[in-house]
C-alpha cells in the first residue's frame, strides 16, 4: 500500500525531515521520500487502516506537497 | 457539524503577526482565539529542533529597538534577546556597520568613480534628512543619474535582497528610502533569540493563556463566515471534527490571498480584489545551515557581503548561542536571494549550486570544514515574503475581517517588523470598534 507521496507542490523548506521520526525523508531543496524506514509504510495502524505517523504531514506548511494515497499499487 | 464556540477575536494563523496580535488583543480584554493549522506554532517565525541544532523556519534575526520589542513590553511579557550586531564585507574584511549610518564607507571602499559617488552619498543625506524620493522608480535608476558604477550599486544589493527581498533592478527607490529613514529615525539593535525563536516568543503566547485566550494548533480554517458584508465566525476543522467559532472581528494572518478564498471573492468590493491581483509572492530564497567543529566565522555579527551576487547575508548565532547547537559544534546561517529580476520557471538545484559556490569564496573555511546540515527553499506557498510590494491596507472591504502580516502594506516596515506592526495597528482598530465580551 502505498500511502504517502511527495508532490510537485513541495518547497522543500525541510519541515518533514526535521520531525521525521526515522530520517525517511530527505530534504536538500526538494523532499525525496526514502520508503522503507516510514513508520507510515512499515508499520500502518492495522484497524482503521490509517498511516501510525505522517507527522511529517502535520508540519508541512504547504498543503498537498505531501499527499496521503490510501489507494493499492 | 460539532459543537459551536464564541470568541471576540478569533485570529488565523500564528505566525509573527498572528502571535503579536494575540497577544495584543488578549491583553487588551479581548476573548481571543488563536488557530494554527500546522503541528507547532510560529509560522516562519518559529523554529525547530533539527538533530540537536535550532533551526530556524524562517526568521533569524529579531530586531531589539523595534515594534517587536514594543509589543513584548506593551502586554508585560519578557523580551529575551542576545544582540549581534551588523558588519559589512568587502574583499574578505568585515567592517562594523550601523545600518542607520548608511552604505557611504562601503560606496567609497570599492568605487571606481570617486566623483559620481560623492553626489550620489550627497543624494542620499537629502533624501534621508529632507525630501525622499516617491512614485516608482528603480533603484537602479535613480542610482543611475548620479553614477553607473556597477558596485558601487551592488552595495545595496544585501540591504535590498535581505531586508526588502527584492532585486535593485526592480525595488522601488522611495521602498528603500522608507526603510533607511525608518532606521535613521529608530536604529534596529540586530538581535536574535538563543534559544531559538520559539523560545523567545513563549512569553507573547503565554500572554495569550494568561487572559483567558486560547491557542489551537492543528486547526485548519475552512471557511471564513459573513452575512450581511460583515463576519461572523469561521468553520474550523480540528482531529475531532468540524466547529463553528463565532466571532465579532478575524484577524487573519494568512495573507490576503488566502483569507479572500476562504471568505469568498464574491464578498469582496471589487476595487479590492483588484489590488489582490497585485500581490506577487517574493521568488524562490534558499537558506544554507553549515555545521563545523569550529566557528567558521571569528564573531556573532550579521555579515552583509556588499561584493556578493547571490548571496544576502550569514552569520553564525551559535557564536553568540552556544545554546543552538551541540557541544563544541557550531553552524553558519547562509541566506541566497534571487538577485535579478525572475522571467519564467527557476532552476533550483542551479540557485542552490551558485549559493553554494560564493558561499565557499565569501567563507573559504566553508569548503575544508563545514558539512551541509541543511538547504531550505522558500518559494510559492511557503515564501520568505508573502508579497515584494503590497498596496493591500490592513482593513479587507468585508467589515470586521482585518489582515496582518507580510501581505499587508506599511512603507518601511518588513518581515517579522511588518508582522509586528500591522498586529500594532490592527488591534488598536479593533479596540476602538468592537467591544470585548
Amino acid at each position: 500500500m502505498k500511502v504517502l507521496a511527495v508532490t510537485e507542490k513541495c518547497v522543500g523548506c525541510g519541515y518533514c525531515e526535521t520531525v521525521c521520526p526515522t530520517s525517511a525523508i530527505i530534504a536538500e531543496g526538494t523532499a525525496k521520500l526514502t520508503d522503507p524506514q516510514c513508520l507510515a509504510f512499515t508499520r500502518p495502524v492495522a484497524k482503521s487502516g490509517k498511516p501510525s505517523c505522517l507527522i511529517c504531514v502535520s508540519f508541512c506548511p504547504v498543503p498537498g506537497a505531501l499527499e496521503v494515497d490510501y489507494g493499492h499499487d | 457539524m460539532g459543537t459551536t464556540d464564541s470568541f471576540d477575536v478569533v485570529v488565523l494563523g500564528s505566525g509573527m503577526g498572528g502571535m503579536c496580535s494575540a497577544a495584543r488583543l488578549a491583553h487588551a480584554g479581548f476573548k481571543t482565539l488563536l488557530v494554527e493549522r500546522l503541528a507547532f506554532i510560529g509560522g516562519r517565525s518559529s523554529s525547530l529542533d533539527y538533530k540537536g541544532y535550532t533551526k530556524t523556519t524562517g526568521a533569524i534575526i529579531i530586531s531589539a529597538n523595534s515594534v517587536i520589542e514594543d509589543t513584548f513590553r506593551d502586554v508585560g511579557a519578557e523580551f529575551n534577546v542576545r544582540s549581534v550586531g551588523a558588519r559589512w564585507r568587502v574583499d574578505g574584511q568585515d567592517h562594523d556597520w550601523q545600518i542607520s549610518e548608511g552604505l557611504g564607507r562601503a560606496m567609497m571602499a570599492v568605487t571606481k568613480d570617486p566623483d559620481g559617488t560623492g553626489r550620489l552619498l550627497g543624494a542620499i543625506m537629502n533624501a534621508v534628512t529632507w525630501q525622499p524620493p516617491t512614485g516608482t522608480m528603480s533603484l537602479r535608476r535613480w542610482v543611475a543619474q548620479y553614477t553607473t558604477d556597477e558596485r558601487v550599486l551592488q552595495t545595496f544589493h544585501p540591504l535590498v535582497t535581505a531586508l526588502l527581498c527584492s532585486t535593485v533592478d526592480e525595488v522601488p527607490v522611495a521602498d528603500v528610502f522608507a526603510f533607511i529613514r525608518n532606521q535613521f529615525e529608530r536604529p534596529w539593535d540586530i538581535a536574535l533569540g538563543p534559544k531559538g525563536n520559539i523560545e523567545l516568543f513563549r512569553p507573547l503566547l503565554d500572554t495569550v493563556k494568561k487572559n483567558g485566550g486560547q491557542i489551537r494548533r492543528n486547526a485548519e480554517v475552512k471557511r471564513i463566515l459573513i452575512c450581511d458584508n460583515k463576519v461572523t465566525g469561521v468553520i474550523l476543522k480540528t482531529r475531532s471534527g468540524e466547529q463553528q467559532v463565532n466571532a465579532k472581528a478575524i484577524v487573519s494572518n494568512l495573507g490576503p490571498v488566502a483569507t479572500v478564498e476562504l471568505a469568498g471573492r464574491e464578498h469582496f468590493d471589487a476595487a479590492y480584489l483588484e489590488a489582490l491581483e497585485l500581490v506577487q509572492p517574493v521568488p524562490l530564497y534558499i537558506t544554507l545551515n553549515i555545521t563545523s567543529d569550529e566557528p567558521l566565522l571569528d564573531h556573532p555579527a550579521l555579515v552583509f557581503p556588499v561584493d556578493a551576487r547571490k548571496i544576502s547575508a550569514f552569520m553564525d548565532p551559535t557564536v553568540s548561542s552556544p545554546e543552538m547547537a551541540p557541544p563544541g559544534k557550531h553552524m553558519l546561517h547562509v541566506w541566497g536571494a534571487m538577485t535579478q529580476p525572475i522571467h519564467g520557471e527557476i532552476n533550483r538545484e542551479h540557485e542552490i549550486q551558485a549559493t553554494m559556490d560564493e558561499l565557499k569564496r565569501l567563507v573559504p573555511a566553508v569548503a575544508d570544514k563545514g558539512t551541509i546540515l541543511s538547504i531550505e527553499c522558500f518559494d510559492r506557498d511557503w515564501p520568505t515574503f508573502r508579497c515584494v510590494s503590497s498596496e493591500l491596507p490592513h482593513r479587507s472591504s468585508v467589515a470586521e475581517l482585518y489582515n496582518v502580516g507580510d501581505g499587508i502594506r506599511k512603507p518601511g516596515y518588513v518581515g517579522v517588523a511588518l508582522g509586528a506592526e500591522t498586529a500594532r495597528i490592527v488591534t488598536q482598530d479593533i479596540v476602538s470598534r468592537v467591544q470585548p465580551g
